[in-house]
Order: structure tokens, then sequence, then C-alpha cells
């Protein structure tokens, strides 16, 4: 039921875009597949050149060296080459992707920017929604309003260095996924954040350093997803009433990543990880003027939308 | 000797700690209480402002705004927060007075003017407002109460309970006939 209700708001916007992607996106992706197989017809030749060149040099240095050193040679060879050679092919996708996604998100009213501010990420680690990390890249910056509810969000990854004994470094990705925030029509002072449930040991370890008192909800499912801990009992139920703890539910459901939220300065953050980039990146290795393509790129652009007419944010709702 | 000493010893440690761990539920099912008597408290200021305006207009609902006064005038009463049956009275008040505010904004419905009275309107958003927070400090406090309840009633925490004088509260519980749509007509018969 509650996918049903996602998916008849999405339906609705999706029906609305077809319109939009027939009259205007089509020809204007008919021309950039143009560009695109001209730039890749080229950089695939010398991609070719490069590779045959490696095994070249592979082949007349194993005559006079070693077969190890030969071999990693024309391996060097090879990859640098091919990197180069794909080059202008990457750097005509990066643009294309910042011109379509601004096309896409303009009809959605919205406002998109390749690269996202770092502030955005403050307010979400301050609340202890998102991971400590050593390197991090965010991208995809997307802002606007819908129904009076303002919101923000963007594509976020975070890594952690680790180096072992003998100096050598390796890294691991503690998030990847959506970052962001929605505006909240009812008053509130206090802070609310509901984490991850990681079971009554480990939600006892991780509650020790958290701001507020843990709360508990009468909810069992939602119990078993979230743990929640707030500066203010009563204003966390106020926010948490039982139909919004179910229209949380159903978010994460259709996100499908670990969803964590926090109420805070009038907004409701969220950090949702799902292994993988929210808003994703149009393949140049293949044809872009695909419909189907375009349509699963558009699939999580109508999820705002979705959210914030299923989380009912835009009204001041007592329920 | 020893072991029976370490024994007792071990008895002692685990008996303060449940009466710790007792006490801390009472207190917190007490802040709770206070919590639903702040919001409470928003909803009692309201009556006499209502009231006043609503007796101008509404001549037939003469029996409901005394009601509504006297109601009001139970849930000023002081009352012990620590008596079970204090509260309970208490909340029960508070219950009818709920009932009788809704009860009278579904009966203004029928007086045009006390309608778009803004007034009228910005109590009956009030009302809603209040409302909303009085149901999240009565999830609050039933929460509190349950875990209260839980410690006081199993063995052994029922032996310290009562030891230590902590009783078992009340729920705060709304009956269903108090979210039931009000019928209008029942309110506009003549008295």
């Amino acid at each position: 039921m509650r996918r049903e209700m996602l998916d008849a708001v999405a339906d609705e916007r999706a029906r609305a875009f077809d319109g939009f992607l027939t009259a205007e996106l089509e020809p204007w992706l008919a021309v950039k597949e143009g560009e695109r197989a001209k730039i890749a017809q080229r950089s695939y030749i010398l991609a070719g050149a490069a590779v045959l060149f490696a095994i070249a040099m592979a082949l007349a240095l194993s005559t006079s060296t070693e077969i190890q050193f030969a071999l990693f040679a024309g391996g060097f060879i090879g990859i640098a080459g091919t990197a180069l050679a794909l080059w202008p092919l990457s750097s005509w996708g990066k643009t294309f992707k910042a011109d379509l996604f601004s096309r896409i998100f303009r009809w959605f009213g919205y406002e998109y920017s390749p690269d996202a501010p770092v502030t955005l990420m403050e307010p979400l680690r301050q609340c202890g929604i998102l991971p400590g990390y050593d390197k991090r890249h965010l991208e995809d910056h997307v802002w606007g309003e819908i129904d009076r509810a303002r919101f923000e969000l963007a594509d976020c990854k975070l890594v952690e260095e680790h180096r072992d004994s003998k100096g050598r470094t390796s890294e691991t990705t503690v998030f990847h996924g959506l970052i962001g925030y929605f505006t909240f029509a009812k008053p509130f002072q206090g802070r609310t954040v509901l984490h991850t449930d990681h079971g009554t040991i480990f939600n006892a370890l991780g509650g020790m350093g958290r701001d507020g008192e843990r709360v508990a909800l009468e909810d069992p499912k939602f119990e078993n997803v979230f743990e929640v801990y707030s500066t203010d009992q009563v204003e966390a139920r106020y926010l948490l009433t039982p139909a919004f703890m179910e229209r949380l539910l159903a978010m994460r459901d259709r996100l499908g990543g670990r969803m964590q939220a926090a109420f805070l300065d009038e907004k409701l953050y969220l950090s949702v990880h799902l292994g993988k980039d929210h808003f994703r990146n149009p393949s140049v290795f293949t044809r872009v003027d695909d419909p189907q393509k375009v349509e699963r790129l558009v699939s999580p652009i109508l999820f705002i939308a979705s959210a914030v007419r299923i989380l009912k944010l835009n009204q001041e709702t007592r329920v | 000797m020893l072991t029976v000493g370490i024994i007792v010893l071990i008895v002692l440690v685990a008996g303060y700690g449940w009466y710790v761990s007792l006490i801390s539920r009472r207190n917190k099912a007490r802040e709770a209480m206070s919590s639903i008597d702040v919001q409470l408290r928003k909803r009692f200021d309201l009556v006499p402002n209502v009231v006043k305006l609503a007796q101008n207009f509404m001549t037939h609902e003469k029996s409901l705004l005394t009601e509504l006064t006297a109601l009001r005038a139970q849930v000023d009463r002081p009352y012990k927060r620590d008596d079970p049956d204090e509260v309970k009275a208490h909340l029960d008040a508070s219950k009818k007075l709920d009932a009788g505010l809704r009860q009278l904004f579904a009966v203004a419905e029928n007086y045009p003017q006390l309608r778009s009275s803004d007034t009228i309107v910005r109590a009956q958003e009030t009302f809603e407002e209040v409302e909303a927070n009085i149901a999240a400090a009565r999830r609050f406090y039933n929460a509190s109460v349950t875990q209260l309840n839980n410690a006081v009633e199993i063995f052994p925490g029922s032996i310290i309970a009562n030891m230590a004088g902590v009783r078992s509260m009340p729920f705060y519980e709304v009956e269903e006939e108090a979210r039931a749509p009000v019928d209008v007509d029942d309110y506009m018969k003549p008295a």
C-alpha cells in the first residue's frame, strides 16, 4: 500500500515528463548522440592504437630484458595510453551530464549544480548521522521548493584511509549515497535524531556519546529500524507521530538503503547510505539518446516530489 | 561465614540498584506528568475566552458552557502526583474538558457569526496545536508509566516497591468516544 502511494505520486510526474521528453529532450539528445559518436569513434581508435603500441613495446622489450619487466612496461603503456585516449570522451561526458541534468531539473522546477557545497554535510555530521572520514566527494547538488517545502540534496561519498604496520595504505568507503534536508512545517526547538538500530549491545555502546535521551516509541517495526535520541521527549513524539513513523518507513523501503534522519533547526535532515550515487551518471560508452536510459535517470529525481508529498512535509499536519 | 557475608552484600547491592531504578522510573513518570500538565494548562487557558465569546451567540448551549466552566475548575484543582487515584481523577477531568471543547467547536459550526469570529478561529487553531502536543506528552507519559509499572509489579520489584512506597500509576488513555465525531444535533435541542 505504501509503495503504491509513492508510485502514484511518481507516476503522475512521470506521465507529465513524457511530454517534455518527446518534445524537447529527444531532439537535443539526438544532436548530443551525434557529438558523442564522433568523439567515441576517435577515442576508440586512439585507445586501440595505444593497446597495439603497448603490445609491440612489450614484445620488443622481451627480447632484450626480463619478461616480467616487458609485461609490466607494456601493461603500463597500454593503460596510460587508453586512459589518455578516452579522456576527451570522459570530459565530454561530464559536460553532457551537467547539461542534461540542468535541463531535467529545470523542467521539474529545481536548481542543479554538478558540485555540492561541503556545508551541506555539517549539520548531518553534527547530529552523528554521517560517519567520520578522511576523504570526501560531493556532487550533483539539487535544490528547490515543492509546495512550500524547500529542499537541498546531493550525492556524497566518504572514504576512510587505513595504514597497516608496513605503512601500506588502503581505503574503505564508509558512506556512499544521498544527503540533504527538507524544511519541516511543524515548529520545534530541540534536536531529535534517528540512528540506525544496531541491536541492543551496539546501541548501548553507540548511545553513550549521543546528545539527549533515548526515546522509546510504540511502533515495533520503527523501533527495529531506528534508534531515536532526542533532547526533548515530548517534542520527539510531537514530530514522530504514529502516521509519520509509517511514512518514514515507507520512504526508507522505497530508497532501499540505510536511512538515518535528524530534526534540527526546522529541517528534516536525511542521510541514505545506498552504496552508490542516488543521481545516476549517464554512460557515455553507449547511445545517450535512448529514452529508456533517460527514464532511468529521472526515477531518482521523482523521489524528491514523492518524499515531500508522502511525508506531507508541506503541511502543518498534526498526525 | 565469609560466604554468607558476601551473599548478603550482593543482595543488598542488588536491592539498592533495584531501588535506584524504581525511583528513577517514578521520577521519569512524574516528569512526564509535568509535561502533560504544561500542555493541559494551555488548553485550560483557552476555556475562559472561548466560553465568554460563545455566550454572546450560543443561547441554547447554556448547559454545555456551564459544564465547561465547571470542568475547568475541576482540572485546576491541585493534586498529588504520587497518588495514582488523584492522578487518575485529574486525567479523567482533563479528558472530559477535551471532549467538552470538541463539542463546543462542533456546535459553533451552526453559528455563522461565531464561526467567522477571529477569536474562535484562532482558538480552534490553538486547540488543534495544543491537542497535538498533549498527544505527544500523553505518549511520553504512557511509555514512562509502562516502565514504572513493569518495575513495580514484577517480582522482586514488587517487594522493593512496597517497602519504598512506590505504586503503579494509571495510564492516560483516550476513550474512543472522545475521538468520535460529535453529533451536533444533541446540543441543538432547546434547553
